[in-house]
This record gives structure tokens, C-alpha cells and sequence, in this order.
């Protein structure tokens, strides 16, 4: 399920430990990136600073992690699809051939085994079920705002399907990084310790 | 998932995909007028919580998955309990009391086919749904971009953010019991 060849910031995803700090270092950038567009749009509304933040947040977060899009730490969920990044050795480079940072991608290796779509399946239930109680606290959230501060109902809503997407992106491959063992990077050899 | 559906006292047979799948049709349908009918009404204003327990209805009585009642099992595969307490008076009248008899205690429980159908079931409600609550995005960059484009509707930009709010709730709370329901082929009925 994860791509042990692939590393984030240098950092090797094999162990663990390391990618629980993956995933604690991603939740501290969604959290910042929510707190930017929120304080933006809290003193301007909404404007172009604020969807250009949003779009930076919806197309690289999520997409660092993989699960739903190739290229990520985490197997593409329904296989990969885009085959440019196939074939890397017939391909031809007019200066030189640049280093893909995530080495050339195997199709076979990106399909999803048995176990794995198992596991896929397993932790979207898991994954639905908090989303549903987190959708459901917005809802109430919501609620509330439109009781008592009724006029901050238009950045709220904004700011609430935001954080949904971002949450609704993220979890499953979050989960998945949390709970899987510790991998080894060579199928001779026996995970590290 | 159960083959029959015990609503105020009448057993319907959904063994056939095609009455399932009408259900699913009648249900979202329902829904949906609801929707339009408390916009129409009250713009939404304090009444959107209505969506919310017609939702929670419609799965108790028709869909399950979150209650013991309903075509699909319990999602969370722990039996059923049964209370000493005396079922309620509004119950026995409507006929929807169901008692848990000893024998069918593992009947609320899944097996191993229906739970992986589950979990595939609701990493399909996943996608759709992570999917789907693109659009809000889409529309308030688009009222930004280009205000004239979202000119013809009418309704004010919270109301539209908790109209669909609302329905992103509603999916969460009934997809996958419609997935399942929908892809379920007909059912063998049991040989006596």
C-alpha cells in the first residue's frame, strides 16, 4: 500500500516512526494553510489571494501523500491510469535527462494486490465513519454561527467546505501511513526493528 | 442484507434489485422535494435540520446500516441488545416494533462477504462524496471570478454554502446503504 522506493523532503517512508511525523508535519500545514485563508478572507471576504490559496492547498496537499493521484507516498487507490510517467529508459530528453523525483513509476508495482484493496476498503470505512461525525460538527457549527453571528455566515460556509475537502482528501492516506507496520525496503530482508 | 422489509406491519419482499433500486429512486426523490419544499417555505432558516432527521428516518426505516431496523445490517457488526424495558406504546401501535428473538441475535451481525461488501461499499460513498464537495469551491471561485455567471441564482451565497451543506450531510448519511442496495443482485429466496 505504501511506496517504500518514494521519499518526502529526503525523508524515507519505510519506518514508521518517520511517517507519523509525515503525517503530524502535514496536519501543522493544513492547520496553517486553514489559518491563512481564514485571517484573509475574515479581513477581505473572499478574493483572488484567498482562491489562489485554496487551490495550493486542494492540488499539493493531498497530492503529497498519493492514494488519489500517482506520485505519492501511498499507492494511486484505482491504479495508475496517466502512463507518462512509464517507460522513463525510452524516453528521450533534449538537455539531458532530469532526475523524476519520485523514480520512474511500475505499473505493476502501482496496481493494488488483494490485501491491499482490502486494506484500502477497510480504512475508507474507518475513514467515512470519522469523516461523517466531522461533517456533522460542521453542520452544527454552522448552526451556531448562523444563531449568533449571522453575518459571518458567508466566510464560514467557505471555510467549513475548505476544511472538508481537505479533511475528505487526506484521511484515508493519513490513516494508512499511521497504522501500517514498518516496511522493508528490499523483499529479501526483514523490516527494521 | 436482509430480503425483507417490515414497514407498519406489512412484510415487502426486496429480494428483486429492480424494487431495491426503486426504493433508492423513491427515497432520494422524497428527499429532494423535502429539500426544495423547506427552501420554498422557511429559505432554510432554522428548518435545515429537518434533512437531517428525515435522513436519519429514512435509514431507520428503509435503508439501515446505522439501526437494526432496515435492509442493510448494522455497520458496526455488534448484535443487537435487547432492553427489559417494555417497547414503547407509539411502537406497538405503529407496528414497527420488532423484538430480537434469541435465534436471530447473529442475524444483525455480518459475515465476511458482507463485510468486505461494506467496506467497498463506503471507499466508493468516499470518492463520490470527496468528489462532490468540489463543487462549493468551483461555485465560490466562479461568484468571485465572474459574478454575473452566478447571477440567475436565486439565493444568497450562506444560504447557498448550508443548502449544500445539507446535502453533503444527507449523502454522508445515506450512500452507502444506497450502494449497497443498488449493486446487490437479486436474491436466491431460501428453499423450505
Amino acid at each position: 500500500m505504501i511506496s517504500t522506493s518514494r521519499k518526502v523532503f529526503g525523508i524515507p517512508v519505510a519506518r514508521r516512526r518517520n511517517r507519523r511525523i509525515l503525517v503530524i508535519a502535514y496536519a501543522c500545514a493544513i492547520a496553517a494553510f486553514a489559518g491563512a485563508f481564514f485571517f484573509d478572507q475574515a479581513r477581505h471576504t473572499l478574493d483572488i489571494f484567498g482562491i489562489l490559496i485554496a487551490l495550493q492547498m486542494l492540488t499539493n496537499l493531498p497530492a503529497l501523500l498519493g492514494g488519489i493521484r500517482a506520485g505519492g507516498v501511498v499507492k494511486p487507490y484505482r491504479g495508475v491510469r496517466w502512463v507518462a510517467f512509464f517507460n522513463q529508459e525510452q524516453r528521450e530528453f533534449l538537455f539531458g535527462r532530469p532526475a523524476f523525483p519520485g523514480g520512474s513509476l511500475d505499473p505493476a508495482a502501482a496496481e493494488l494486490d488483494e490485501r491491499e484493496t482490502r486494506l484500502r476498503d477497510r480504512i475508507h470505512f474507518l475513514a467515512y465513519t470519522l469523516a461523517r461525525w466531522f461533517a456533522l460538527l460542521l453542520f452544527a457549527a454552522f448552526a451556531l454561527i448562523a444563531a449568533f453571528r449571522p453575518g459571518s455566515l458567508r466566510q464560514a460556509g467557505l471555510f467549513c467546505f475548505l476544511l472538508l475537502v481537505l479533511i475528505l482528501w487526506s484521511l484515508p492516506q493519513t490513516m494508512i501511513l499511521w497504522t501500517e507496520p514498518d516496511l522493508s525496503t528490499d523483499p529479501n530482508t526483514e523490516p527494521p526493528q | 442484507m436482509r430480503a425483507e422489509l417490515t414497514f407498519f406491519g406489512h412484510t415487502l419482499d426486496m429480494a428483486r434489485q429492480s424494487r431495491r433500486r426503486a426504493l433508492v429512486v423513491v427515497l432520494y426523490l422524497a428527499l429532494a422535494v423535502l429539500m426544495v419544499a423547506l427552501y420554498l417555505l422557511t429559505h432554510w432558516r432554522g428548518s435545515g435540520a429537518y434533512m437531517f432527521w428525515a435522513a436519519m428516518l429514512a435509514c431507520r426505516l428503509f435503508l439501515g446500516g446505522y439501526y437494526n431496523s432496515g435492509l442493510v445490517k448494522p455497520f458496526n457488526n455488534k448484535p443487537s441488545r435487547q432492553s427489559n424495558a417494555a417497547p414503547p406504546l407509539l411502537l406497538l401501535k405503529l407496528r414497527i416494533y420488532q423484538p430480537v428473538l434469541s435465534a436471530d441475535e447473529n442475524a444483525s451481525c455480518n459475515d465476511e462477504r458482507e463485510l468486505n461488501q461494506r467496506d467497498r461499499a463506503h471507499y466508493l460513498a468516499y470518492q463520490a462524496v470527496g468528489v462532490s464537495v468540489i463543487i462549493p469551491m468551483f461555485l465560490a471561485s466562479l461568484r468571485i471570478l465572474h459574478p454575473a455567471l452566478l447571477a440567475f441564482i436565486p439565493m444568497t451565497p450562506d444560504q447557498m454554502y448550508y443548502g449544500l451543506l445539507v446535502i453533503t450531510l444527507t449523502l454522508f448519511l445515506t450512500l452507502p446503504q444506497s450502494i449497497l442496495l443498488w449493486t446487490e443482485p437479486d436474491m436466491e429466496k431460501e428453499k423450505a
